[in-house]
């Protein structure tokens, strides 16, 4: 096998944990599967093509801002007041608020992909004993290090990270101890959309054109991430999210010819066959059922 | 006047009555026991006083306060913690976390710290284990931090719900020593137990409920001769 489709599988699995993590974040806090979170990232996109033309600086903290802003945005108007509705409840909310924010870039942008200026500092290549590595890969490597560095100190050393996993395991007993919901929700909030703004960023800087319907696919990936990873565990769903990405990019590398545009099928069967083999997925916390 | 006082309290759910007219009072450095079989409606009692059930009817005051209507997070500000049936410590944070979370409502950090400390010397195996996931210590040694993480807040009253639940007896015998210890210190109790004998004889007073109000209520204050009484007469606990 060539070494190189590792090199590749490892920069795709790294992007796609990302994506999970976003999406894992806001279930373990209040059970909710965020649908809606694919759009986060779409808009991101839109924020990228907005904001071309400023430095690098500027448009990483300016897709950052708008993304957090409509994620705290859609807890505020769109989940808050379902918040103790049912389950089933708080999914139709999320597949109508995708559909409502799909709807309006549609209006806004237009049905026609809108063409995306190239990074090209990102396409500079090196190689390494032999292996072809872009700065892209590398930027996805460091970026997804530094957020699960960044995540696991903030869960661990801030307040509000202990009271977030305190939340996620107890959200009666949180309550009892005197932590806030609304604050811990609202972080929860802040934080998932942070990930999805860097998601954008590292997702479209490989991509041509950014469209309204770009969010569907990211939150298949992160949703049966976060499903084969177990719901309920980060640690899950950052290995559930990067199984899927490496998998995937190996099965397009490895797989015959003729057989590539089944990759999906392919992988999809090995996610009903990892359910089957555990239900709970692969690191289940504990209460949850997929 | 009272520290906490329950009048006419009534909790259902749905059509089902669990509480039907209880009326009880803690007062200032008490220790009370509310006893009395499973089902009767000692937990949904706990619950209504800590804000996570609205009674239909009736008064909970404490200090003064109307608690029904708030919030489970306001009543602990006003002074009342709860240590829950079955313990619910946050079994994937540190025994530190843990007790860290029950000072959530100090709103000096510094003074979290110090509270925490405070706790690791009162409870020594809380400080030998600081570091470890609490899901990894026995039950006993969780009892312990459900209760100091309660005291965290520095409550003016501590509402147990069931302690010795699924404990061994050896166990059991330690919490009531803890709570025996808590009141000499001058705390306020309010301990919900089906283990009768043992909470009348660590109370100052008791209620004994069934199904659904108050049907005795009397001093306690260690009257081995009473808790066996009204074990046999009343809760047919292995000696009626």
């Amino acid at each position: 096998m060539n070494p190189q489709y590792l090199v590749d599988a490892i920069g795709t699995g790294a992007l796609y944990s990302l994506m999970t993590l976003g999406l894992a974040l806001v279930f373990s806090v209040m059970g909710l599967m965020n649908f809606a979170y694919g759009q986060l990232v779409m808009i991101g996109g839109f924020s990228i093509i907005l904001l071309r033309s400023q430095p690098w600086w500027l448009l990483i903290l300016g897709t950052i801002l708008v993304v957090v802003f409509v994620s705290l945005l859609m807890e505020r108007l769109a989940f808050r007041p379902v918040r103790n509705a049912t389950a089933m409840t708080m999914l139709v909310t999320s597949f109508a608020l995708a559909q409502f924010l799909q709807q309006l870039a549609r209006v806004a942008f237009g049905a026609n992909p809108k063409p995306l200026e190239q990074f090209s500092e990102l396409s500079v290549q090196y190689e390494v004993a032999g292996l072809i590595i872009s700065r892209q890969i590398i930027l996805t490597l460091v970026t997804t290090i530094l957020v699960l560095i960044g995540l696991a100190l903030l869960l661990r050393k801030t307040n509000i990270g202990i009271q977030l996993r305190a939340s996620t395991e107890d959200v009666g007993m949180a309550a009892l101890v005197g932590i806030k919901s609304n604050r811990v929700i609202a972080a929860a909030f802040v934080i998932s959309g942070t990930i999805a703004a860097i998601v954008a960023i590292l997702f479209f800087a490989t991509r041509t054109n950014v469209s309204w319907s770009s969010g569907e696919s990211i939150v298949l990936i992160a949703f049966v991430g976060a499903v084969i990873g177990g719901l309920g565990s980060m640690v899950g769903a950052a290995l559930g999210g990067f199984l899927m990405g490496f998998v995937y990019t190996m099965l397009n590398a490895l797989l015959p010819m003729e057989l590539r545009v089944f990759a999906d099928a392919f992988l999809y069967t090995l996610v009903i066959v990892v359910l089957l083999i555990r239900p709970g997925g692969l690191i289940a916390a504990k209460g949850v059922r997929v | 006047m009272s520290l906490l006082e329950l009048s006419g309290v009534r909790i259902c759910y749905g059509n089902a009555v669990a509480v039907k007219a209880l009326d009880l009072h803690v007062d200032e450095g008490e220790f009370v026991a509310l006893i009395g079989h499973n089902g009767v409606g000692k937990s949904s009692t706990v619950k209504a006083i800590a804000g996570v059930v609205k009674p239909t009817a009736g008064s909970i005051k404490f200090m003064g306060n109307e608690l029904i209507g708030q919030q489970p997070g306001a009543i602990l500000r006003l002074g009342i913690a709860v240590v829950p049936e079955g313990r619910r410590i946050f079994t994937r944070l540190t025994v530190g976390e843990n007790l860290t979370v029950g000072g959530t409502v100090q709103s000096d950090r510094g003074e979290v710290k110090k509270s925490s400390a405070e706790m690791m010397e009162r409870f020594p195996v809380l400080g030998k284990y600081a570091d470890r996931m609490a899901g990894l210590l026995s039950g006993g040694e969780q009892q312990q931090l459900a209760i100091a993480r309660a005291l965290m807040s520095k409550p003016r009253l501590l509402l147990l719900d069931e302690p010795s639940l699924g404990l061994a007896p050896q166990i059991v015998e330690q919490v009531f020593d803890l709570l025996e210890e808590l009141r000499k210190q001058g705390s306020s109790i309010l301990l919900v137990e089906q283990n009768a004998a043992q909470a009348i004889r660590a109370a100052d007073r008791y209620y004994l409920i069934r199904t659904g109000g108050v049907i005795e209520s009397e001093a306690a204050g260690g009257d081995q001769a009473k808790a066996d009484q009204v074990e046999s007469a009343y809760l047919h606990f292995g000696k009626a």
